[in-house]
């Protein structure tokens, strides 16, 4: 277990995450209202700083934001509109539900981890702390306000949203907690989650997502219908994805499933159909909401795939913009 | 435990162990796997459960399929064995003839058993493992000499070729029913087969008189599927000479002063579907006879018997027993050599003493007719100084155990003179083997004494205490019943006894008890009759029903009286000691008191028990001495075989099916083709190896699904994966 005292950027933040981040802004989708000045676009438009662009007059509008410049230049009417810059609120919320604890993967030296002391694996939850604690870095980085919460049927443990530079630490200690053995509840924690975020958030739900679908999509429904923005990021052990295993033995779930006796080889097909067909219904369920879903190969590093979500969603707020 | 190949049951135990160590490795391999995706497993687990079933019931069916065709391979001659009587191991009942005609020698000398055993030998090689076999002989007594049905064809094989030709008769009937016991005890419902193995000659075939289908109705009894096979009769002809009887007569006229002449007739009887001409040699030997020369005999064709006298002395042998000695005639025939030659116990004793019962009366007696019984029978039996036989004068009044002691007969004249003392004395004379010969008193007129013949001596018989007189006298009938103890009188006995008239007698009818005539008037009514020996009386008893007087019987006057004394007291004496003649296969009581053991051919040795039984029969032709407990000679015991029992004609197949019983449905086979009956198919390679080409051509295909159920999970799976990881993002 790493203590606070010891706790060390590169376990949790592998370099080769970091670099392959940082040409990259985390910008939400949606517009959120900020405290600080920050690199988000403000919903408070003509006030702030920052040119964003020019309109016609049409009878009604202030004068005083006319463009006089264009006006001598082109004889035509403009109007000024400004864009403000404003902070993010950021929160993260972690899975550690029983199911995290699994990890077919020796750990990675350098690559952090909550358990990787102890144990010769790398679990899922060692990889949602990583690319928990790499979206933590990069938001301070930007001086956005995080926050965090790890649940399994409830909140377990939270960091209040802030941008100071120990954030980051509070943030990594709450991750070093091991997961426990208990299920996922999706709606309980939303219900739990919102009623601390009153102002518009971006919301990173790191978790592997084996929960009922349904119940996922009624979590995902109430921060919809509070208007914040959400991420999924699925994490999932590659032997959870390829099932490449070659063993006929009983299995346990790790979330008081029970048992089942199961040869490997031939249950092989109908499991990665199973997965396919949960893959497909997450994705329809975030898709309906508009939201974010990238699965992430717990053997993989974590930049990649974080740099592929933001670049993808850098696109739609581009697209939004000029829309 | 037998096994077909003791490195294929060794491979097989260790084939045992590689389930466990499967199921080892198994094991280890089985610890929990903690799965964190495991509501999608379940759920995976679920679909998967239908389809994996009907996989796997194929798979699972091939590869039971390659088992049994390996199995099959490598069992494939037992299991052929099985199924040529539709499975279970099967019961043989091999029924063997080794009775006196299977000893029948053919051209190169062996007996035609030999054939028979290497029948039957053929027919043990046909069986397979876990079928059970019984033999059983046919000879008398038959016995089954397997210990029940084994399963151990060595041994049975070992068994069967050790049987020798008996002497003694077959008992097909008793043979059958042994069979049929052995059907009834051990055939459960097990497919049994009685095989009957012989050539088949006349003698073989002799019914015994008991009831020729016991045998067949104990076969037949029950409802078990039995077979009946028997080999068909020999067809080979052969024909042999056999001393078929032996009789010793003493000629009446034999000299006195000398040992005894003996009259010897060899009774050749030519047996066989050959009677051309032919020659053969006689002779005779013993060590109580001085042998004298061989006799050719001269075979016209189509003469079946012949007689040879011989005439000889007989010698007083040290070597006889109780006064008997052994004389045995052959002939040059080696065809059935336990018919090629014939014993006989004749007496050559030297001396008899022998004791009259009569009171003394000193009477000048110089007149015929005041004779008295007694001294005609003392002339009778001692008509010289040098005769053999010693007659001792004993008054009633002085008789004595110890009297008694020093004699081998005793003849009482005057039983109406022995009261209470004596008439005990007389019964224990008997039990210990003598001879007593009653006479009644000539002058008395009512015979009381008869009354103690029953409760003192156990003879049976209705007589009327006073006698009948006839006037004319009665003769002797022409021919009279003679019997075993006047046998060596032989026909001379008849003409010796037609001068023979009776005016006075005893009227007595034997007919209730065990008394046999040997002398009976025209009319039937018995003169003479004789008590042989029973396990009660070791002794005879005679019992005259005329006095030998002349106002009773011409009898004292005329030739026969003093040859009938003579043999009377002879035979009689000898009888008591015990010496006997039995046919071969016989279960004779000894009767001789003391007798523990009987010694015979061969330094075999039976022991008596003390009813005087024997342990076993005797199939050896010889003499067998009786012995005591401390081994000393007792008596002989002769043993000959049946002529009948030998008689080599061939029989027809119908005769054969008629005396087995036409109605049990016994199938007649050449030995090959009985033998084929239970040839089970051989183990046949090519089949093992279709069989083991179909297990590995089943193999391939349990492979190839397998691979394919693998490879189509696989290629989907993996296709599956790869659109999984390509497909996320909104």
């Amino acid at each position: 277990m790493a203590e606070s005292g010891s706790i060390r950027s590169e376990h949790y933040l592998a370099p080769e995450t970091l670099s392959q981040l940082a040409p990259f802004e985390v910008r939400a989708k949606m517009i959120v209202e900020g405290v600080m000045n920050g690199m988000h676009r403000s919903p408070y438009q003509g006030l702030a700083v920052e040119f964003a662009q020019h309109r016609q007059y049409v009878p009604g509008d202030e004068t005083r934001h006319l463009d006089w410049k264009v006006y001598g230049r082109t004889d035509k009417l403009y109007l000024k509109q400004y864009q403000q810059e404003t902070n993010l609120d950021v929160v993260l919320l972690v899975d550690a539900s029983g199911s995290m604890r699994y990890g077919s993967l020796g750990s990675r030296s350098g690559w952090g981890g909550t358990r990787a002391a102890e144990t010769s694996s790398w679990t899922k939850y060692d990889h949602a702390t990583a690319i928990s604690a790499a979206l933590a870095h990069l938001c301070l980085q930007q001086r956005d306000r995080i926050g965090l919460a790890t649940f399994t049927d409830s909140i377990r443990s939270q960091v209040r949203r802030s941008n100071t530079r120990e954030q980051w630490r509070s943030i990594v200690r709450i991750l070093s907690q091991d997961p426990v053995d208990s299920v996922t509840d999706p709606v309980k924690v939303a219900d739990q989650v919102l009623s601390t975020v009153t102002n518009r958030a971006l919301f990173f739900m790191v978790s592997d997502f084996m929960c009922d679908p349904e119940r996922l999509r009624e979590a995902l429904a109430r921060f919809r219908h509070k208007r914040h923005d959400v991420v999924l990021v699925q994490v999932l052990d590659p032997r959870e994805i390829r099932f490449d295993l070659d063993e006929t033995a009983p299995f346990v779930g790790l979330e008081q499933e029970g048992s089942v006796h199961v040869d490997t080889r031939s249950v092989r097909e109908a499991y990665l159909e199973v997965l396919k067909a949960h893959q497909t219904e997450l994705n329809r369920i975030t898709r309906s909401l508009g939201f974010d879903i990238e699965l992430l190969d717990s053997s993989e590093s974590v930049g990649p795939p974080l740099a592929r979500l933001f670049a993808r969603r850098l696109a739609v707020s581009r697209r939004n913009a000029r829309g | 435990m037998t096994f077909i190949s003791t490195w294929l049951a060794v491979a097989g135990l260790t084939a045992v162990s590689i389930p466990i160590v499967i199921h080892l490795l198994l094991r280890r391999r089985r610890q929990p796997i903690e799965w964190g995706a495991m509501r999608l497993l379940i759920e995976a687990v679920r679909r998967h459960r239908r389809r994996a079933r009907l996989e796997q019931i194929l798979l699972l069916t091939i590869r039971c399929l390659v088992v049994l065709l390996i199995g099959l391979a490598l069992a494939e001659p037992v299991i052929s064995g099985l199924r040529s009587l539709g499975g279970g191991s099967r019961l043989v009942v091999m029924v063997i003839d080794d009775g006196l005609a299977s000893g029948i020698r053919n051209e190169d000398g062996a007996p035609e058993l030999d054939r028979s055993i290497e029948s039957a030998a053929e027919l043990l090689d046909q069986l397979s493992p876990g079928d059970r076999v019984a033999v059983v002989t046919t000879s008398t007594p038959p016995r089954m000499l397997t210990d029940g049905p084994s399963v151990n064809l060595d041994g049975a094989s070992r068994i069967i070729r050790n049987i020798r030709p008996s002497a003694a008769r077959s008992d097909l009937d008793g043979a059958l029913q042994v069979a049929g016991r052995i059907l009834d005890e051990h055939s459960g419902s097990s497919p049994a087969t009685i095989s009957l193995f012989g050539s088949w000659r006349r003698g073989s075939l002799l019914e015994d008189g008991t009831g020729g289908d016991e045998g067949n109705a104990t076969i037949l009894g029950g409802d078990r599927p039995t077979r009946l096979l028997a080999t068909l009769p020999t067809t080979e002809p052969t024909t042999t000479v056999v001393v078929s009887d032996l009789a010793v007569r003493r000629p009446v006229d034999e000299d006195r002063g000398e040992q005894p002449r003996v009259r010897i007739s060899v009774l050749l009887r030519r047996m066989g579907s050959d009677l051309g001409a032919a020659r053969s040699l006689v002779s005779l030997d013993g060590p109580g006879l001085e042998t004298p020369p061989p006799r050719q005999v001269d075979w016209s064709p189509g003469r079946s018997e012949a007689v040879i006298e011989f005439v000889g002395r007989t010698r007083d042998v040290d070597a006889a027993i109780d006064g008997t000695s052994l004389i045995t005639a052959r002939v040059d025939d080696q065809i059935l050599p336990d018919l090629s030659n014939r014993s006989i116990l004749v007496d050559t004793s030297s001396g008899l003493n022998v004791g009259i019962i009569d009171r003394n009366v000193f009477t000048d007696g110089t007149a015929i007719e005041d004779v008295r019984s007694a001294d005609w029978i003392e002339r009778a039996l001692e008509p010289d100084e040098s005769g053999m036989i010693v007659v001792e004068r004993i008054d009633p009044a002085s008789l004595t155990s110890r009297v008694l002691g020093r004699l081998d007969a005793v003849v009482v004249t005057r039983p109406d003179l022995l009261g209470d003392v004596e008439w005990p004395l007389i019964s224990a004379f008997v039990d210990r083997g003598g001879l007593v010969l009653l006479a009644p008193p000539g002058d008395a007129s009512v015979h009381t004494w008869l009354d103690r013949l029953e409760p003192e001596l156990g003879l049976a018989m209705d007589v009327s205490v006073e006698p009948v007189g006839s006037d004319p006298p009665e003769p002797l009938a022409p021919r009279q019943p003679g019997g075993s103890f006047l046998s060596l009188l032989g026909t001379e006995l008849d003409e010796l006894s037609t001068p023979i008239v009776v005016s006075r007698r005893l009227q007595v009818d034997s007919s209730r008890g065990e008394g046999r005539p040997l002398l009976v008037t025209e009319t039937g009514d018995p003169i003479l009759i004789a008590w042989e020996p029973r396990r009660s009386r070791h002794g005879v008893v005679a019992l005259l029903t005329v006095s030998p007087r002349l106002d009773w019987t011409n009898l004292p006057i005329k030739p026969l009286m003093v040859p009938l004394l003579q043999e009377l007291v002879r035979e009689g004496t000898s009888t008591g000691r015990g010496s006997i003649e039995v046919a071969a296969g016989d279960l004779p009581t000894v009767t001789v008191s003391g007798s523990r053991e009987l010694g015979g051919p061969g330094e075999r040795s039976i022991t008596i028990d003390q009813n005087g039984r024997v342990s076993e029969a005797l199939v050896r032709n010889g003499h067998w001495i009786v012995r005591d407990s401390e081994g000393s000679a007792l008596s002989t015991i002769v043993v000959n075989s049946e002529v009948a029992a030998g008689d080599p004609v061939t029989t027809t197949p119908d005769e054969l099916t008629s005396r087995l019983g036409e109605e049990a449905g016994w199938e007649l086979l050449e030995s090959s083709e009985l033998a084929g009956r239970f040839r089970t198919e051989e183990s046949n390679p090519l089949w093992s190896l279709i069989l083991l080409g179909l297990a590995l051509m089943l193999l391939v295909v349990e492979t190839g699904l397998n691979r394919w159920f693998s490879r189509s999970r696989s290629d989907s799976a993996s296709v599956r994966t790869g659109s999984l990881l390509g497909g996320t993002g909104s």
